[in-house]
């Protein structure tokens, strides 16, 4: 595995300094803290798990039983909340989470290219008014969306873009989510300067080495962006909802509010199944995209 | 300290090395600039000024706006909810904000190297993340907090009776607080990503000196760290104050019981949406982003004195 | 490359995916039609299974009538209201929209719903008694028709009566204190188990209404002011507090995590207390829930008090381009037979007369038993049509009652200050 990559076992040192018996007792602390560190971080697992299972358990019950056993053991394993969920709305759930596939692999994509760039002049390059501009970017993520979106819809409303997934790709591609610009202007910094101050001497343009000085060391920072951009995309609502009007548009989260309503009643069976449904890619994403933040340091560390 | 000093020397030193050249890239910049100049004037701007003209209008949605100058806000100073969600928002801001950073930083410590099965670990303490803004999670809160939930099930077995902690107005912030700090997967992540980016020579030349697991941490991995640092706090203030998500959910959008949970931007968006007052959301929004940018500023005033650059 | 050059690329790039952008948008307009097709846009809020009634009447209707297309949107209720008044802000309203009680003058007061008074030729009204018009009309003019309507009551869990060995009460002499006796005894029977009673009572407009009106007095008059003395109200607050001291209902924090569920999740339905409060159109809901026999209830000391609440309005939007089609299409969800067959009482109870008649031997026991209390009811006149923003009504009536329940403010100062909100609230309107 990579990550031994940062402790290399360190043969040569020990044995010429310590006494045998000092190396085995310490192999032996070494082994219960090891120990101890697993039960400990086990038993936080399970306190952050709880809801979780609880969820999936919930899932596997019949809806008019999820609220009267409040246990987490199952009697029977009834996965009929699965079937009744995937088609109960008026298309099949996989429409809905290619409709969200679409939207977040969008906005990944334009997340990474447009923070990236923008990053990249306010982390290395000197340029007049710098510091309004990056004021202004903060001050960007501090207006609550929910006073922008009527303005927004106007907008998108005249050029007809509402009921398309436009409204909620392009503003990734331009960079509004100022929370990545910084997020990377922050990791830009903490890269050496003299690495691309090299590579400006060899008669690399800004470009050259923002491609190929800066990105390769930036990894840890871009999966970063991919899985956050992924994870808040994905179980965004509020926009979605003002947005996409046509079921056939409708994302995941739009979808599980389907099966929701107060008056009525929630039928809670199939909104769990689905909502565990749609965990999972998002589980899957992150548990593939860490590997990434792994990888990164092969390279930094390479270096 | 004094490995900050040594560090920062370190690097004084390499730069006098270099030739660094003052120039500006004026050019270059507004290229790389582009995208987020063409979203600031399409996406961003457009709507940020209309917000701030709603501000002084009387905007119900229904109807066009009308201009009713700074009524919005000298309506706020009477406006006794308006004082209850600040002081929600600050004791959040205050409490869970410091309780997340540190769990998440410690975690990612933990989890950086040397424990078997990272990834597994890694993505469990990470699972609470991923579903706490969905709308499931009433429901899951209840059966932890709740009357006959988890907590007092265990309270129970040591014989403490315990009453419903989210429907009590005293402590039904404290259980948001814990699920605000129990999601907090995303800083973990950034921290994780930052450990990766700490050149391994700094940490071997360290342990070449003799420098202990505990001195290495202190003094060269957190000041490598204070910029990564630095950006979580700036981010999960800004993020604190604009909490909605968890409040709404939990509570059914009243921030209940008894405004107890009335977080501001909750406040702000059933003053625009419930109560079609879009004009008083407006101008609370705007206050919003003063007590905000306050924060912030002062942050990166502080910033200067304990965030270390590299570069 | 010069410095322009490079700029005049970057500046076409970025036409270039404007232009990409545009190509793929929908660009059709809802209402345009070619050949006389028409095209209506239509939104409601509810769950899966009003969406799979919904989606079969919208089926039923394009079979009848091959020229109009129906554009289906739907979403959960906090959602919806949302998202129409963000639609109605930008001139998108929807052509069709299910309306609630609370929202209708707010909506028909500021022009944006359509005057079905001068359509009337394609409704069949005759099956409605007057009131049912009234409550659709704001000034005078009919702006919505409702689908069904419901009463509200206790619901009882006879189940739970059996096992505490106590009988249920006759709902036509009934008293209030009677009331608190029988859900303390019950309370005292449950041990812990479950408890006398709980519900939204105290939180919801349908019990401070009814409470209201069985003082002679209405929340609203006919003016849209706030007509409710502050006496009345405190009455009613004072009763709350009375039920959780007296520990008819759970602790007050217990009672307090049963408001804003969903109906699955009220003690009622998950077997934890003998009485409840719901509208009667949600029997069926509640004993599927529930899993127990249940019964409704009158509130005691209610005859010729009690009243008939819409329970969802269709409405069209002012600015439709398809007047005609969005009545027809109206008409046909409220009193075709074929639309009352597929949703049955799933938006309450039907108001037309003949409607009610035609499903009544459809349903199953326990809607019949839902209809057949709403048809021994004695109603008095028509509650008045809630003022535009009195959709505050709910979140400032929860917000004291909760004061109230937990003892942070005396009752006759919570009904001061509910109804100082509420009046302030209206007044912005």
């Amino acid at each position: 595995m990579t990550t031994e990559l940062r402790t290399p076992p360190r043969v040569s040192e020990g044995p010429s300094r310590r006494s045998d018996r000092a190396l085995r007792r310490a192999s032996g602390e070494a082994r219960g803290r090891r120990l101890l560190r697993h039960v400990l971080l086990i038993l936080a697992a399970m306190v952050m798990l709880y809801p979780v299972l609880w969820m999936v358990a919930a899932s596997l019950r019949p809806t008019d039983e999820i609220f009267r056993d409040p246990s987490l053991l199952l009697d029977d394993i009834d996965l009929s909340n699965y079937a009744d969920g995937w088609s109960a709305l008026s298309h099949p759930f996989s429409v809905y989470l290619l409709n969200s596939m679409i939207v977040v692999i969008g906005s990944i994509l334009g997340n990474l290219v447009s923070c990236s760039l923008a990053a990249y002049a306010f982390a290395r390059l000197d340029f007049r008014g710098k510091r309004v501009w990056f004021a202004i970017m903060l001050v960007s993520i501090m207006l609550p969306v929910h006073v922008v979106i009527v303005p927004q819809y106007f907008i998108y409303s005249e050029l007809h873009w509402v009921n398309t997934f436009i409204p909620l790709i392009l503003p990734k591609l331009l960079a509004t989510d100022a929370f990545f610009i910084f997020l990377m202007v922050q990791f830009i910094r903490g890269i050496p300067r003299q690495l691309d101050e090299a590579a400006r001497i060899d008669g690399c343009g800004h470009l050259r080495i923002f491609a190929q000085v800066l990105l390769p060391l930036m990894v840890p920072a871009l999966a970063t962006t991919a899985i956050f951009t992924f994870i808040w995309v994905w179980s965004d609502f509020f926009t979605q909802l003002i947005f996409l009007t046509k079921p056939e548009k409708y994302t995941v989260p739009l979808a599980i509010r389907a099966f929701m309503d107060v008056s009525s009643g929630t039928n809670w069976g199939p909104m769990f199944a689905m909502s565990v449904v749609s965990l999972i890619p998002v589980f899957l994403v992150f548990l593939l995209g860490q590997r990434f933040l792994v990888r990164g340091i092969a390279t930094t560390g390479g270096k | 300290m004094s490995a900050l000093g040594e560090l920062r020397a370190l690097s004084r030193r390499s730069r006098r090395d270099g030739p660094r050249v003052r120039h500006r890239d004026n050019r270059a910049a507004y290229l790389f600039l582009l995208p987020w100049f063409a979203g600031l004037l399409f996406v961003t701007a457009v709507p940020m000024l209309a917000s701030l003209y709603f501000s002084f209008t009387k905007f119900n949605l229904l109807q066009p706006p009308r201009f009713i100058g700074l009524d919005n806000f000298t309506r706020m100073f009477h406006d006794e909810r308006l004082w209850a969600a600040l002081r929600v928002t600050f004791t959040y801001v205050l409490v869970s904000v410091p309780l997340q950073l540190v769990l998440a930083l410690l975690l990612a410590v933990v989890l950086d190297r040397g424990v078997r099965g990272l990834a597994i670990y890694r993505s469990v303490f990470y699972l609470p993340s991923l579903i706490g803004g969905s709308a499931a999670i009433a429901v899951l809160w209840k059966q932890i907090f709740g009357a006959e939930g988890l907590v007092n099930h265990v309270l129970a077995f040591f014989g403490v009776p315990g009453e419903s902690w989210v429907a009590n107005p005293s402590t039904a912030l404290s259980t948001l607080i814990t699920l605000g700090v129990w999601t907090f997967g995303a800083p973990m992540v950034i921290f994780l990503a930052a450990l990766r980016q700490i050149p391994v020579e700094y940490l071997e030349a360290a342990e070449m000196d003799g420098a202990g697991r505990v001195r290495r941490f202190w003094s060269i991995v957190v000041p490598l760290l204070t910029p990564i640092i630095f950006f979580n706090v700036v981010l999960q203030i800004i993020g604190a104050f604009q909490s909605f998500t968890q409040a709404y959910i939990v509570s059914g959008g009243t921030g209940g019981p008894a405004d107890s949970t009335l977080f501001y931007t909750l406040y702000l968006y059933t003053s625009g949406f419930a109560n079609l007052d879009m004009g008083y959301a407006s101008a609370l929004a705007w206050l919003l982003v003063v007590i905000i940018g306050a924060f912030t500023a002062v942050n990166f005033w502080a910033a200067k004195s304990w965030v270390f650059y590299d570069d | 490359m010069t410095a322009r050059f490079r700029r005049t690329v970057a500046a076409s790039a970025l036409a270039a995916v404007a232009v990409m952008l545009t190509a793929c948008s929908d660009t059709t307009d809802s209402t345009s039609g070619e050949d006389g097709a028409i095209t209506l846009t239509m939104t409601w809020w509810g769950n899966d299974t009003r969406l799979e009634n919904t989606l079969a009447i919208i089926d039923a209707f394009e079979q009848a009538h091959p020229d109009i297309t129906i554009e289906p949107t739907y979403s959960d209720y906090s959602g919806y209201w949302d998202k129409l008044a963000t639609q109605t802000a930008a001139d998108d309203t929807p052509d069709i929209v299910q309306m609630d009680e609370i929202y209708l003058s707010t909506y028909a007061r500021q022009g944006v719903l359509l005057d079905l008074s001068a359509l009337e030729d394609q409704f069949d009204l005759s099956g409605y008694p007057q009131s049912a018009i009234d409550s659709g009309s704001v000034d005078g003019t009919l702006y919505a028709l409702a689908s069904g309507a419901a009463s509200y009551a206790f619901v009882a869990n006879t189940g739970l009566f059996q096992q505490a060995g106590v009988e249920i009460p006759d709902d036509t002499t009934w008293t209030w204190d009677d009331f608190l006796a029988l859900t303390k005894q019950l309370s005292e029977k449950g041990g812990g188990d479950y408890y006398g009673f709980a519900s939204s009572f105290g939180y919801d407009e349908g019990s401070l209404r009814l409470w209201l009106r069985e003082q002679g007095e209405t929340l609203f008059d006919a003016d849209g002011q706030v007509a409710a003395s502050e006496d009345a109200v405190a009455g009613f607050f004072d009763y709350l507090t009375q039920l959780v001291e007296n520990g008819s209902t759970p602790p007050a924090s217990t009672l307090q995590e049963g408001q804003g569920v969903g109906l699955s999740e009220t003690f009622l339905a998950t077997n934890r207390v003998a009485i409840g409060s719901f509208w009667n159109s949600q029997l069926s809901a509640l004993s599927d829930a529930s899993g127990s026999p249940l019964q409704l209830l009158r509130f005691p000391e209610s005859q010729g008090s009690d009243y008939l609440k819409p329970s969802s309005f269709w409405v069209g939007s002012g600015r439709t381009d398809h007047p005609e089609a969005v009545a027809q299409f109206i008409d046909f969800m409220v009193n075709s037979e074929e639309a009352a067959d597929l949703q049955l009482t799933e938006r309450g109870i039907p108001l037309n007369e003949n409607v009610r008649a035609h499903i009544a031997p459809k349903l199953s026991e326990v809607d019949q038993a839902a209809v057949e209390y709403m048809d021994g009811l004695e109603l008095g006149d028509a509650e008045p049509v809630t003022p535009p923003n009195g959709s505050q009504l709910v979140p400032i009536l929860s917000r004291y009652a909760e004061q109230v329940v937990f003892g942070q403010t005396s009752p006759q100062d919570a009904a001061a200050g509910f109804l100082g909100e509420l009046g302030d609230a209206i007044a912005n309107g």
